[in-house]
């Protein structure tokens, strides 16, 4: 891989690293805050907002789906490598490469049929009663995840990001 | 053919090392595409909408919590606490060790972060007291299991949502057990301490034990708060006054406020804890639990699937075919999930099989409660079996000591796990007791 590429994508992979972290916490502690107004607003004052729950929901879905993103970077989606484990290291550096670009295939499925969705919801042009969010903008949370899991598999594929094999480092 | 191709697909994405989340997505995918479609609007729609249940936001909230207890020094004070208490005994650390675990666990809802959170502390300190380092690695392994037990437990919350049981009364079942557990535990404690001979310490004065005890009085405020919070005070009439019953939150706002207490306690009582120490242990938690979320996902779509081409009903039919009895099933459900759990995870393990069997389950007339606390503790067996046992690598680095090192110290702690099992799956009133008494009404 040319000098150029590999600054790039070891750009990107620190520019989603800071975006990661930005999201994770953010939502996180929004979401924290939500649910504890929704609890003190019940529990205390019998009161609420109709939206509280609704939100707090996407909030932490959206954080953690951010995690979700994080934890293939780090490598930390469980698998089973006993199989891997097995072979010797270039036969194992290539069912890993299997493995990533399977991942990286299903996320992109997953990624187009969130986006098919998401254009029905439109057509459909429904809202949620609670929060009054249109549907096909809650459900775009899914699709814009699956390209950011895709984007993380790409790296690793190219090496700028987590193992490719157990030795813990990114790939030269 | 639709489900040969399902399920060679799904073995051959989990043998080339996919992730289990990918194996089980991917394997629906391909299936669907070539044989059984499902609309793909259907699956961009169920993707997201599988995540979407108020009951599934606790475990992000009950793992910041344990974290935040962690880094916050709380969870330092609470072994303080049972040193205090227990210390003195003969094999006094060992007793420790499974006492804090225990107080841990009221909290945590992770094994995983039981064992890491109680090891980093304990581990040391046992090697340090002439304990043998097999005796730490499997007290601390074993023990640490109880995490997911005694309630909140993060296994406990998935099953509830997988098979529709509520979480609050599955919550009140892992009680009875997780007690009878620890109590057996502290047993084995004592009891390998003293074939081996550890040394004994004199009992605490009491100025230090009551100082031990005020300090971990907010820490412990935790558990309580969880437990009055989800199943409430009894009701009391005072002639005078009358204090109403009744729960205060759900599992998730339970687990909300627990983050919150924490948080609290660590920045200003014990004041270990800062607004960046906050948000460092939120970011490097979360990919714990994003991954399970994924896991979720995917597992759900897999299970709507199978059940779209009939496999838990075909599944149950041949169970009912083979004319078992009940405790047979039993056994044949402990074995495959001793099996299982040489090579999967919890979570993944309840996600993949808790579907399939659970149909079976309940036509066998096993109660949904009993059955979920059944699974539980085969997952705690998984958990410190090889070559997938995720307290055996957490020991590991907790440690420094090679996987199988861990795995030869559980073993005779493995006996209790296993002898609890056994009460756990022939006695159901043990697990059905307290939902019985609670909800009687």
């Amino acid at each position: 891989m040319s000098l150029p590429v590999k600054r790039f994508l070891s750009t990107l992979d620190r520019f989603l690293g800071h975006a990661e972290d930005f999201l994770i916490a953010g939502l996180s502690l929004a979401a924290l805050a939500l649910g504890v107004m929704q609890v003190v607003l019940r529990y205390v004052f019998n009161t609420g907002f109709e939206w509280n729950e609704a939100v707090f929901i996407l909030m932490t879905i959206s954080a953690m789906l951010m995690a979700g993103v994080r934890a293939v970077r780090d490598d930390r989606h469980v698998r089973v490598d006993v199989l891997p484990s097995l072979l010797p290291d270039r036969a194992r550096r290539a069912l890993d490469l299997c493995a990533l670009v399977s991942a990286l295939a299903l996320c992109c499925f997953f990624a187009w049929c969130g986006w098919l969705f998401v254009d029905f919801a439109k057509m459909m042009d429904t809202a949620s009663p609670d929060t009054g969010f249109k549907d096909w903008a809650v459900f775009s949370i899914m699709p814009v995840a699956m390209l950011l899991f895709a984007m993380r598999y790409l790296l690793r594929i190219g090496g700028a990001s987590g193992p490719l094999s157990d030795s813990g480092k990114p790939v030269e | 053919m639709t489900t040969a191709l399902l399920v060679a697909l799904f073995f051959f994405l989990i043998a080339i090392g996919a992730p289990v989340a990918v194996a089980l997505g991917g394997a629906v995918a391909v299936t669907s595409l070539l044989l059984d479609p499902i609309p793909l609007p259907v699956i961009g729609q169920k993707v997201f909408a599988n995540l979407d249940h108020f009951s599934l936001m606790a475990i992000p909230f009950f793992f910041f919590a344990s974290a935040l207890m962690d880094s916050g020094g709380l969870v330092r004070r609470l072994i303080g606490l049972a040193n205090a208490v227990v210390g003195h005994w003969t094999g006094g650390l060992g007793v420790t060790t499974v006492m804090s675990c225990v107080f841990f666990a009221a909290i945590s809802g992770s094994s995983p972060a039981t064992v890491a959170g109680v090891g980093r502390i304990m581990y040391p300190a046992l090697l340090r007291d002439g304990y043998p380092s097999r005796y730490a690695l499997g007290a601390l392994v074993t023990a640490g299991s109880i995490g997911i037990l005694i309630p909140p437990s993060i296994p406990l919350i998935i099953y509830g949502f997988v098979t529709e049981t509520s979480v609050t009364r599955l919550f009140l079942a892992g009680v009875l057990p997780g007690l009878v557990y620890a109590s057996a535990m502290v047993a084995m404690a004592w009891w390998l301490a003293r074939r081996r001979g550890v040394p004994r310490h004199p009992r605490q004065a009491w100025p230090e034990r009551r100082r031990a005890v005020f300090s971990a009085l907010p820490a412990l405020a935790l558990p309580v708060m969880i437990f009055v919070g989800i199943y409430g005070l009894p009701e009391v009439d005072l002639g005078f006054a009358r204090i109403e019953g009744g729960a205060v939150f759900t599992p998730t706002e339970a687990a909300v406020m627990a983050t919150l207490l924490a948080i609290v306690i660590g920045m200003f009582v014990y004041r270990e804890l800062t607004p960046a120490g906050v948000v460092r242990s939120i970011i490097d938690t979360a990919p714990s639990v994003g991954m399970i979320f994924f896991i979720t996902t995917n597992a759900l779509l897999f299970a709507f699937f199978i059940t779209k081409v009939g496999i838990p009903a075909a599944v149950t039919d041949f169970v009912m075919s083979l004319g078992l009895e009940q405790w047979q099933f039993l056994l044949m459900v402990n074995f495959l999930f001793l099996i299982v759990g040489f090579f999967l995870e919890g979570v993944p393990t309840i996600l993949m099989f808790v579907p399939v069997l659970f149909p079976a389950a309940v036509a066998m007339g096993v109660d949904p409660i009993h059955f979920g606390i059944i699974v539980i503790v085969n997952i705690e067996l998984g958990l410190v079996t090889p070559p997938v046992g995720i307290n055996l690598f957490v020991a590991t680095s907790v440690s420094g000591q090679p996987v199988l090192e861990v795995f030869r110290g559980a073993l005779p702690w493995m006996a209790v796990t296993l002898a609890v099992l056994m009460l756990v799956t022939f006695v159901p009133e043990l697990s059905l007791l307290l939902p019985e008494l609670a909800f009687a009404k």
